[in-house]
Order: structure tokens, then C-alpha cells, then sequence
């Protein structure tokens, strides 16, 4: 970080700050790797992604006495589906639309609040204007829909926070002031380049993956790694292979513009062990194989990816679904477990196969079809998927999918906790009527492909459309299942007080107990849960940290609406809720 | 495991154009080719049908232009043709979705279920100012008349490929 630019920093603390907090500490790499527990340093709480709190104050015994102690209304201008961070005892809080917040953790009180355009700027920062937008800005008072709007997850990092916006920038804000200290544009949003998700710390370098590649343009979907000092761009790896370069026939002959899809829209793992990050990629855009073009494997959709974090190259890849065809991502969170010595990760798509690879080398280990599929069959000796007889789309035909093009799985993080050898997995009950349709093969065009669809609850399922699924490892062997009615909306969250937090479309937030499934404590908030629900502790007193919000990645808002109509929600409401035990 | 029991009634989608051309993806000059064809199946379809006359207001189409700016480009791009989840509102796109089905059911599902994020936000002539602004970027033509509720609540439309 710039040195010099510190005394401008303490002027301007004097005159952002809501609050005099003392200059925080540095998040070092030591501390990333072994976070203390009371903190939240990654975006789901440790490098290994495993969703788990190893405070136990709030237990199973206790838990039915949580209370709210503070609340706070977050900005609604768009999308929420935040994951706060916590460091020092302050919540850093991701906003709809790049507005980030620091607040006290334990009284709620307002530290700083970051708003692109608004807050100052430390001396040399480059902020991006409106202006250089062109054509791709937003009207301010524009409401940001799904994707254009959305910030996941934040990170920390030395003395800084870092973001993605939804303007395909990367900005660091000074984590005392909030002062940006600078801003890098890394793509043209007038393409429909945009993040959703934001970076990670992997080895000193800032990595991030982008998002908004569906239609066609002359460029395809990529990670970055920058500096996270200058924001200076270190490397960038397509997640698409081109013409030409290896795996670039698994696209036919299709050139490079052509070649859309594999978005990197959801943050990955860094393992200090290995040395990798690991990222998943969306499918290949159109959805559908028949209005792609090609039903060629399109490497590298639909995969995990290893990247060295100095360099960028790709170590190995596996590809969970070659040639998928029907809008089911396997992006999602890569969860770093060691099974019997063996270096792990699991992660699951919106299939609801449950996958473990090795994290060494990209090695199949075992897959598990959790059963509600009915669209491929796994062969779980080799890891092979193949798509069941007439269960390809062809353009017109309607077909019976489960899941839907929503998928019974996303970004909604699974958590593990090691207390029971357990995962928790969110899921949505649901199937389509889904009629595939063509696209116009002409730059800017593409897309996703126009889908006539019919949302469907699953036959499986009765009334609900809600599942926390408890799933032992490795074997694969359902320990319990919670049901509701409303679908489940939030990531899941495990704590060593054997507890299991999550909460739903209808407002509810509770307590499942992790061994059994049981609800042990509920309450209702003002909007729908929605979010990556997050423990915390100050001055040896733990926090539950719930976020609220009301609209969402657009399948959240479009399947209720379909299967749900009785459930009403509120048309505002992003919000974070903050629960404890009484004194 | 799966069972295909569906035994609810779902939502209303009206009658739907079977698309049974076996192409990959669609180049310019096949896609010429396909609504070529469409047009000519249709053209007796299309003698008198009110798109084609011309059923909304330029005017109409101005304001909705504006409130397109501010509700939907954000997910449906200011081009129309769509990002990640959110579909593509105009051409191959847009016909593949509605051909053959009634207007007022575009519209029905305009103003009960868009913006995704709050859906029917918008007052009712803001909503039928969308559909003007809808139908003239796809390049049907626009009258001296306005369209109006009870326009959409008349003598069903059916929904055709614009001029070419
Ligand atoms: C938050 C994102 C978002 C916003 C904002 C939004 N839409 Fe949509 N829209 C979607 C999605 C996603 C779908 C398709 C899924 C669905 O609802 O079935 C869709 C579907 C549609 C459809 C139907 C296409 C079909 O499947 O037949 C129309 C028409 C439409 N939108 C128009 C609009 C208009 C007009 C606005 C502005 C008032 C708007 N949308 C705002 C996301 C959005």
C-alpha cells in the first residue's frame, strides 16, 4: 500500500469516519491461514471454506434463548446476497451496488460506509466515473437487477478490503476509513462484463473471477490475479479454451467468439498447502448443445479449476458435466477437506451430485448422486455422466427436467462441520417444463437461449420446496433432511455448539441441531433470509449474523412466485440481523 | 425416482408454436430463411391482424423507452437482448416465446411479474408503455392510437412476426 498517501488518510479519517475506531490490524497471510476463532475472515469463515464456527457459547442447550441485539437496514437498490466479514470487532458488510460498510460488531454502530462515486478518494487512487461507463451506466436511480448490482463476497487483506464491482473493477478500500485507495477496471462492462462475486487472498495475490460472459463478444470468461498493493493486473486465465490451444477442439470448430459461457461467478479456495486456488466455472452459453453449436466437451465449463495464485497457469482441471446442456452449473463453493489423510474437495452442482476430488491432482475420487435428478446417469466408479435417452434439448421440444433451469443447488454455500463428519447442503425441490430454443449466431448476440419454461414442484417432495440436506462423508449416506414449504435462501452455517443456522424464502431464520435435524430456535425477519449467515465473537460474547433481503439472483424471486403464490413477502427489506445470548 | 405426476394446474401458457426445424445454432442468412418461412406459413394468419396495422402510439413507445432504461435494461441489457438468467425481449428471441400467443398475456406477465425484483411496482400505463416500447424494437408498427386497457381486454391478438 501506498505509504505516502497515509497522512491524507489520517485527514480524511477525520472527516469520513462516523466513529474514532483505532487504526485496525493487519490481516496477515498467517492470520488467513489460521483465522482466530472469534473472527470471520474469509468469506465463508476459513480458508477451507467450510461454512463452520468453532465457538460453542451458543449451543444446543442454550439456543433457544438467542435475541436479537442489533439490526441493521442495508441498502435496496438491488440484489442482496451478502457475506460479511468480520476482523477486530468490525463487521465489513457488502451492499447491493458496491456500497460496503463497516460496522461495530458487537453495538452495530456505523464506522464508515464506502458508496462508489461518493466517498473520497486517497491521493494517486484512480476512481472509475460514471462518465467512462458510456453506455454500460446505469441511471442512478436505475433498479439493478440480478448480476448488475449484486456483491457477494468482500475480502481482507494487510489493512485494506477489496471488492469487485458490478462495473467489472476491482477497488481496496483503506479497512479503518474506508477511503479508496484504488480502483482497476478489468473489463468493458458495455460487453456485459460485470462481477457478482468478489476476490480472494491466495499467496499475496488478489484473485478474482468474472462473470457476465453469456452473450458474444470477441473475448471470453476469465480469472484474474492482481496486485492487491497497486491493483495492477499479475495474470488472467481464460476459463474457455481457444482455437488452437490445448482443448480448444472440444468446442468443434466453433471460433473464438462463439465460445461463450463458463463464467467464474462465484469465489473459490486457496489452499496454503498445495499451493492452488480452486475455482468453479458456470456452463457454456446457449445453454442448450443443439443451440450452441457444437456438442463438444467446451473445456473449460463446468469445472473445477487448480490455479497456481503467482502465475495463473492451470495445474489440473476436472470437468464435472462435458458438453452440459441444460443450464446446470457446477460453480459453486469448493469445500477443502482431508478424508483419512487424503487431501480432498467437495463440492456439489445444481444437480445435486455430490463430487470429491482429490486436491493434489484432480483425481476422481467418488460422486454421489443425491436422487433427485433425472437428467444424466453417474457412473460413480469413473465419475462419467451421461445424459439419459431423449433428455437432450431439442430446439421446440419440451422436455420433464428435475431440477429446473434453477437447479436444486447454487450459490446458496453448502457448510461441514468436522463435529459430525457432515455436510448441509441448501437445496430447492423443483422441476421444469422447459421448451429449448435457438439463438442468432452474430456477435452480441447468443445468450442463454430462450427457454419457455413451466416451474414445477418435484414429484418427490409433496408441498415443499425447502431441504437442508445432511449428508455424511465421505460416504455420501443422508443423515437427516429438514423440509419447508418455502424454499431454503441462505448458505448454510455450522457451529461447534452443535448447531446448524439457515433461514428462508417466508423470513425465517433458525437453529437446526447438527446431529439430528431438529429445530431448536427460530425467529422472523424482515424480508426473506437471503445471504451467507456468519458467527462471530467480541470480548468473548459469540454472534450470529443473519442477512435479509428481498430480491435476488432471479430464480430466488421466480420460484416461489410460481410454486409458492400463498407466501407473500415485503418488496424491500435488505437487512442484516444480529443475534446473541442474553447477558 | 422420478415420477412425472404432476397433478397441479400450472401457470397459463397459452398455446405454443411447435419449432420442429432440426438446426444447431441459427446463422444470419438461416435465420432469414426460417422467418422467411414463418412469414410465409402465416401470411394469411397476418391479413388484418392489429400488430401489423399498428397498435400503439409513438409517443407511447418514447416513455416506454425511458422506463425500460430505468426498470428492466438492468437485467434485460439496453439492447434487449438479455444477460445471464434474464431472457432476450426482442427477435429470434422474442418470437421463439410468443409467437402464437395473445398479447394481453404479454402483457399479463409484463405487469404481474416484472421487474423479477418487485414485481407490478410500475403504474399501469408505464407497463403499457413497455409493451409499445417492446413491440416497436421489434419492429412492429406504431398508429395515432394509443394502447389502452381496453384495447388489451378486446378482440384477442395474436402475436406474429413483425414486417419484414
Ligand atoms: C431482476 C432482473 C429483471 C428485471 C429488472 C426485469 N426482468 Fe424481465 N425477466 C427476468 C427473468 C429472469 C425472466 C425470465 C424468467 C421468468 O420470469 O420466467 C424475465 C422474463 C421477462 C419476460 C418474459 C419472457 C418469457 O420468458 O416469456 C418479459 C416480457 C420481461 N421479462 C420483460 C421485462 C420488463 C418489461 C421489465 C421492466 C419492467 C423487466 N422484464 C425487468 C429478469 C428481469
Amino acid at each position: 500500500m501506498n505509504r505516502t498517501v497515509f497522512p491524507l488518510l489520517l485527514l480524511l479519517l477525520t472527516i469520513e469516519s462516523y466513529g474514532q475506531t483505532p487504526p485496525l490490524a493487519p490481516v496477515t497471510d498467517a492470520l488467513l491461514q489460521a483465522p482466530p476463532a472469534g473472527s470471520w475472515l474469509h468469506w465463508r469463515g476459513g480458508a477451507n471454506a467450510w461454512g463452520y464456527s468453532s465457538l460453542d457459547q451458543i449451543n444446543r442447550d442454550n439456543v433457544a434463548q438467542l435475541r436479537l441485539v442489533w439490526s441493521w437496514a442495508m441498502d435496496d437498490t438491488g440484489a442482496g446476497e451478502a457475506a460479511p466479514l468480520v476482523h477486530d470487532g468490525v463487521l465489513f458488510l457488502p451492499n447491493p451496488r458496491g456500497v460496503i460498510q463497516a460496522l461495530d460488531a458487537a453495538s452495530g454502530d456505523l464506522l464508515w460506509e464506502y458508496r462508489p462515486g461518493r466517498t473520497p478518494a486517497a491521493a494517486g487512487a484512480n476512481p472509475i466515473t460514471a462518465a467512462e461507463l458510456g453506455d454500460a451506466a446505469m441511471s442512478p436511480t436505475a433498479y439493478a437487477g440480478v448480476g448488475r448490482g449484486v456483491q457477494k463476497n468482500i475480502a481482507l487483506y494487510g489493512t485494506a478490503v477489496y471488492a469487485a464491482t458490478e462495473n467489472a473493477s476491482i477497488v481496496a478500500l483503506d479497512a479503518s476509513t474506508g477511503t479508496l485507495l484504488w480502483e482497476q477496471r478489468v473489463a468493458d462492462p458495455a460487453l456485459g462484463y460485470h462481477y457478482t462475486a468478489g476476490p480472494i487472498v491466495a499467496n499475496g495475490v488478489l484473485v478474482t473471477g468474472i462473470t457476465g460472459c453469456t452473450r458474444y463478444k470477441e473475448d471470453v470468461c476469465f480469472i484474474t490475479g492482481h496486485d492487491p498493493d497497486t491493483g495492477a493486473e499479475l495474470w488472467r486465465t481464460s476459463t474457455v479454451a481457444r482455437p488452437g490451444e490445448a482443448g480448444g477442439d472440444s468446442w468443434g470448430d466453433l471460433p473464438l467468439q462463439f465460445r461463450a459461457g463458463s463464467d467464474a461467478w462465484i469465489a473459490g479456495s486457496y489452499d496454503p498447502e498445495t499451493n492452488l486456488v480452486y475455482w468453479g466455472t458456470a456452463q457454456a452459453k446457449p445453454w442448450a448443445r443443439v443451440a450452441r453449436g457444437t456438442d463438444g466437451a467446451a473445456l473449460y465449463t463446468n469445472s473445477t479449476l487448480a490455479l497456481d495464485p503467482l502465475t495463473g497457469d492451470m495445474v489440473w482441471y476436472y470437468q464435472h458435466l462435458p458438453g452440459e446442456s441444460h443450464d446446470m452449473d457446477e460453480a459453486f463453493e469448493n469445500l477443502l477437506i482431508d478424508i483419512g489423510g487424503r487431501r480432498s474437495l467437495f463440492k456439489i452442482g445444481k444437480l445435486g451430485i455430490l463430487w470429491q476430488l482429490d486436491r493434489e491432482t484432480g483425481g476422481y475420487i467418488q460422486a454421489v448422486d443425491l436422487g433427485y435428478q433425472n437428467i444424466v446417469n453417474l457412473d460413480p466408479v469413473t465419475g462419467t455422466v451421461r445424459y439419459r435417452d431423449g433428455m437432450l434439448p431439442r430446439i421446440g421440444v419440451e422436455l420433464d427436467m428435475c431440477p429446473s433451469t434453477s437447479g436444486f443447488k447454487s450459490w446458496r454455500a453448502m457448510a461441514y462441520t468436522p463435529q459430525f463428519n457432515l455436510l448441509y447442503i441448501p437445496m430447492t425441490l423443483n422441476c421444469e417444463l422447459a421448451t429449448f430454443g435457438p439463438v442468432e449466431q452474430v456477435l452480441g448476440g447468443g445468450g442463454t437461449g430462450p427457454v419457455r419454461r413451466i416451474n414445477t414442484p418435484h414429484p418427490d417432495a409433496g408441498d415443499d420446496l425447502g431441504e437442508i440436506l445432511a449428508v455424511r462423508i465421505p460416504g455420501g449416506n443422508v443423515a437427516w433432511r429438514y423440509r419447508s414449504r418455502p424454499t431454503i435462501n441462505t448458505a448454510t452455517l455450522a457451529t461447534a455448539g452443535g448447531l446448524v443456522f439457515a433461514g428462508d424464502w417466508d423470513r425465517y431464520v433458525y437453529a437446526l441441531d447438527a446431529e439430528t435435524g431438529e429445530k431448536l430456535w427460530q425467529s422472523r425477519v424482515s424480508t426473506s433470509a437471503q445471504g451467507f449467515p456468519i458467527s462471530y465473537s467480541v470480548d468473548g460474547k459469540q454472534y450470529i449474523a443473519l442477512p435479509a433481503a428481498s430480491s435476488g439472483a432471479s430464480w430466488a424471486s421466480m420460484l416461489p412466485r410460481d410454486l409458492s403464490p400463498e407466501l407473500r413477502r415485503p418488496r424491500g427489506g435488505n437487512s442484516l440481523h444480529v443475534f446473541a445470548l442474553p447477558d | 425416482m422420478y415420477l412425472p405426476c404432476l397433478t397441479r394446474s400450472y401457470r397459463q401458457t397459452g398455446p405454443m408454436k411447435k419449432y420442429t426445424y432440426p438446426i444447431y445454432s441459427v446463422s444470419r442468412g438461416r435465420l432469414l430463411g426460417i422467418l422467411l418461412l414463418i412469414v410465409g406459413s402465416l401470411a394469411a394468419a397476418q391479413d388484418g391482424n392489429p400488430l401489423l396495422q399498428g397498435l400503439y402510439s409513438e409517443a407511447q413507445a418514447a416513455r416506454g423507452a425511458l422506463a425500460y432504461g430505468e426498470n428492466c435494461a438492468s437485467c434485460h441489457a439496453n439492447d434487449l437482448r438479455g444477460n445471464s438468467n434474464s431472457p432476450a425481449l426482442t427477435g429470434l428471441s422474442f418470437l421463439f416465446l410468443w409467437e402464437g400467443r395473445d398479447l394481453a398475456e404479454l402483457f399479463t406477465r409484463l405487469s404481474t411479474d416484472m421487474p423479477t425484483d418487485r414485481p407490478g411496482s410500475l403504474p399501469t400505463d408505464t407497463y403499457l408503455d413497455l409493451l409499445a416500447f417492446l413491440l416497436q424494437h421489434n419492429g412492429y408498427p406504431a398508429s395515432t392510437a394509443s394502447l389502452d386497457m381496453a384495447r388489451l381486454a378486446g378482440e384477442p391478438v395474436t402475436i406474429v412476426p413483425p414486417p419484414q
